[in-house]
């Protein structure tokens, strides 16, 4: 190796291959990727038909499709010798970060199936944080109620009838009709537990008028039922994810049914669904998929995993039936991950 | 070629719950096409990343990143186990990309890209362009930059200077040594600023600012 072949100290060209990095790593986050495993499938048959039969491609056609899970989306390595350049792309990552959590808490719009999980880390931030104001505010209220017991302003009014505004944006989503759906394949009605994923109750309790409140419930006024929520949730979350990791299945499933059944309409929950079509794939339970599929469209008809579902169903359907699921799911999905293969389908065209 | 035999587990599969990569890649071989299944999952947006790195765009990723699974497929019993099952794919998809930008290679796509530099260089010293729009911009000038470059340099570059793989990692997935990967990582990056130099990108070395 030559003096030419060492490494030059050059922060002006790492600075640009960060911004570089950036861009890739920006459009990698900002792209839906369209997961298929059938088609990886129907091509390696084309390549060696002797290494994957006829019969496999069938096989993995009529099988549940494959989505994305909790995938760790590694953060950009930060850019050598320029840490004001790199100030700058934390600033511009922290900004895509709040973005995205802005917009994937606008339910209302189809998600596709990658769930990063970044998008975990800033749920659970955002419910911390949610906690943390809760208690500030009941702090700053509680100092708040000492100056008013001597000067006793009557600024109750104020706070009398406010929303409260932490309530989920999927509670908006909840309010809106469902979209017409394949009669086919929709499931049998779930029972809705409420919205939970922040207790309203606990955003009113603190924002209450404060001469009202009841002098024997001070006390218990910093523990409002919101924090506890979160706090089963999160240690529900990390419970299945011990089990995982010790390959408790059986364990973990039970964990994020309980999530299914605390969070509502909640984005954890959504993604406790993911889980469990995992877990059904992983011990080849079949009905299970599908009885879950039918469960998550009920209660989450346009989630993150609907796309996934909806396919699911299509694939398990037969003759006429499964005609009208592709052709409906062509109308709920024109962008959807298995376009390709309804129109496949609908054309005479399966693999 | 000499083939590197170091094993680098990535991180993100010692963070994944189900990383039995081992277990699965045992299963694959023997047919099961649901352990088939979980090595996709496993391994799609890993896989998908070290594509879009190395085909400087997005569009034809998908179909890319579906070409090396289904390669994969294929070719598993080919796999002996020397190197991880992912340092093995993702050569796959050198391998795959390569041949990709060999089917990209024509005059008219080298002067579209040489244009769109000049235009976007023009442009930056009287437009206040946003950082995030500026990023992109300079990425796809030094995506450009490296479409004209010898293959060997351009993979070294990417999957070190680009990618940020370990040295390892990345000489494992070329199948070269350490030392040639550095070599030719480095020969990229000094072709690389003397032609960012020469578009007006960067300013000669010693000349840069604060």
């Amino acid at each position: 190796m030559n003096q030419l072949d060492t490494p030059q100290h050059d922060p002006a060209l790492d600075a640009l291959l960060g911004d570089v990095a950036w861009a890739v790593d920006d459009d990698i986050v900002r792209t839906q990727a369209a997961w298929d495993f059938a088609a990886v499938v129907a091509r390696a048959h084309a390549l060696d038909p002797e290494q994957v039969p006829g019969d496999v491609v069938r096989e993995v056609e009529a099988a549940a499709p494959i989505v994305s899970l909790a995938q760790q989306r590694r953060a950009r390595r930060v850019t050598r010798d320029d840490p004001q350049f790199d100030r700058i792309l934390a600033d511009v990552r922290a900004s895509i970060e709040h973005d995205a959590a802005v917009g994937r808490s606008a339910a209302a719009t189809p998600v596709k199936p990658i769930v990063p999980a970044t998008g975990r880390r800033v749920m659970w931030a955002v419910l911390a944080l949610a906690a943390m104001l809760v208690i500030a505010f009941g702090l700053v209220q509680g100092v708040q109620y000492v100056q008013l017991q001597r000067d006793a302003p009557a600024d109750a009014a104020l706070h009398l009838g406010e929303p409260a505004e932490s309530e989920s944006p999927a509670a908006t989503v909840q309010d809106d009709p469902p979209r017409a759906r394949s009669p086919a394949p929709m499931p049998v009605p779930e029972a809705e537990p409420p919205l939970l994923e922040v207790d309203p109750s606990a955003t009113t309790a603190t924002a209450a008028p404060r001469r009202d409140r009841d002098k024997t419930k001070r006390g218990a006024a910093p523990s409002a039922p919101a924090p506890s929520l979160s706090d089963r949730l999160a240690e529900l979350d990390a419970a299945a994810a011990a089990a995982l990791r010790a390959r408790d299945l059986p364990k973990a499933q039970a964990a994020f049914e309980e999530i299914v059944k605390l969070g509502g309409s909640s984005r954890l929950a959504d993604l406790a669904y993911g889980e469990l079509f995992h877990i059904a794939h992983r011990q080849s339970d079949a009905a299970g998929e599908l009885a879950l599929w039918k469960r998550y469209l009920q209660r989450f008809p346009e989630g993150r995993f609907a796309d996934d579902a909806r396919a699911g169903l299509c694939r398990r359907a037969s003759g006429a039936e499964k005609d009208a699921c592709w052709r409906e799911y062509l109308v709920d999905f024109p962008r959807g991950s298995y376009v390709r293969q309804a129109e496949q389908h609908l054309g005479g065209g399966t693999p | 070629m000499p083939r590197v035999t170091t094993d680098p587990q990535p991180a993100w599969a010692e963070r994944r719950p189900h990383a039995d990569v081992a277990g699965l890649v045992q299963h694959a071989r023997g047919g099961g096409t649901d352990a088939w299944a979980q090595l996709y999952q496993l391994f799609y947006e890993p896989l998908f990343r070290h594509v879009r790195y190395l085909a400087g765009e997005g569009s034809l990723v998908e179909d890319l990143v579906q070409e090396v699974f289904a390669r994969a497929l294929v070719s598993l019993r080919d796999f002996d186990g020397r190197s991880s099952f992912s340092t093995w794919l993702h050569g796959i998809a050198v391998n795959v990309v390569r041949n990709h930008w060999r089917s990209q290679t024509s005059t008219s796509t080298a002067h579209d890209r040489l244009r769109a530099m000049t235009t976007v260089r023009e442009a930056v010293p009287h437009v206040d362009l946003d950082r995030a729009h500026l990023a992109r911009e300079r990425a796809r000038v030094v995506y450009a930059i490296l479409a004209d470059m010898p293959e060997h340099l351009r993979e070294a570059f990417v999957l070190r200077d680009l990618e940020g793989l370990a040295p390892a990692e990345a000489a494992a997935q070329l199948g070269i040594s350490a030392g040639n990967l550095a070599v030719r990582a480095t020969r990229a990056r000094q072709r690389i600023r003397a032609e960012l130099e020469k578009l007006g990108w960067l300013a000669p070395l010693g000349e840069d600012g604060p």
